[in-house]
């Protein structure tokens, strides 16, 4: 879809506490450390899985997204 | 800067006002622009001037004592503000207002709007018209935030957003949880909560809505 090209996490630098566990845990190395700073590396690779935002202890990252319905969610199947 | 008669007359509250009523306004008025970002209002000041945007959008939130902010509306294009505190003895404004894009309002000053709405009844009568609709608006947000789990808020907020089509906008969690009253790590387990129940998917930037019945039934259809 296109609108998610559009999307990156952002990262709050006031929140950040450095653990590093975005990094490390990002699978497509879209998210580096420079020093001990979390940097949106390779912004191209992101799949938007929202890991780093799930796994951020002090909700420093933030992605956003968009909310959509599915063509036949009113039947409940996918 | 003042304003021309045109000025009052492209908002559309006022268009269908008498010709001597917008002239009053125009004297009255002044045009303030706002850069994004801009915090121009803090809940508790003093009520200085009533305000009605002529372009771009804004926030008004409140904020708690532990900082959280619940956003109360969103001001867009027509809509106005401070006109419940320019009419209170109290006179202090309720919220905080942030333009959320480059922002151009209209300005009266509190003085100038009670004489405005004591001598032009065509005045006082579209205001309290709009007072009737933002009371309406008011009811609605308070049985939200009273009869509904912050689960039933966050289902109709997801099966609000999904179907909206005109105005597709991208959250992030700290933006819904500010505007349903909660926190963010509320905001997080419940969208796992949904995803698990297969109510929802996350994927590719967006949360899919995939069982509309189900959210339905969370949000006490």
């Amino acid at each position: 879809m296109d609108q998610s090209k559009k999307l990156l996490m952002k990262i709050n630098a006031s929140l950040c506490v450095h653990c590093g566990a975005c990094s490390y845990l990002c699978a497509t190395g879209t998210i580096a450390l420079k020093g001990t700073d979390p940097t949106v590396d390779k912004p191209e690779q992101c799949t938007n899985c929202g890991l780093c935002e799930e796994i951020c202890p002090t909700g420093a990252i933030s992605l956003p997204f968009f909310i959509k319905l599915q063509a036949n969610a009113l039947l409940g199947i996918s | 800067m003042t304003v021309s008669i045109q000025t009052i007359y492209d908002l559309a509250i006022f268009k269908s006002l008498k010709p001597e009523s917008q002239e009053a306004l125009a004297k009255a008025s002044l045009v303030k622009e706002c850069s994004p970002n801009t915090i121009f209002q803090m809940q508790d000041e003093r009520c200085e001037f009533v305000g009605f945007v002529r372009s771009g959008s804004a926030v008004i939130f409140r904020l708690s004592a532990n900082g959280n902010e619940q956003i109360i509306s969103v001001l867009t294009p027509g809509m106005h503000f401070n006109t419940v505190p320019a009419l209170d003895a109290r006179n202090n404004v309720r919220a905080c207002i942030k333009a959320i894009s480059p922002l151009s309002l209209l300005v009266i000053p509190v003085g100038l709007f009670r004489t405005l709405l004591q001598s032009h009844a065509d005045i006082a009568y579209i205001i309290l018209t709009d007072f009737a609709k933002r009371l309406d608006h008011l009811v609605q947000l308070v049985d939200e935030l009273s009869l509904h789990s912050v689960r039933g808020r966050l289902a109709l907020f997801l099966l609000n957003q999904a179907q909206e089509k005109q105005h597709s906008k991208a959250w992030t969690q700290d933006e819904i949880a500010a505007h349903l009253g909660t926190v963010r790590d509320v905001i997080g387990r419940t969208l796992r909560a949904f995803i698990k129940a297969g109510l929802i998917e996350r994927k590719n930037g967006e949360i899919v809505v995939i069982n509309q019945k189900g959210l339905e039934e969370e949000a006490n259809f």
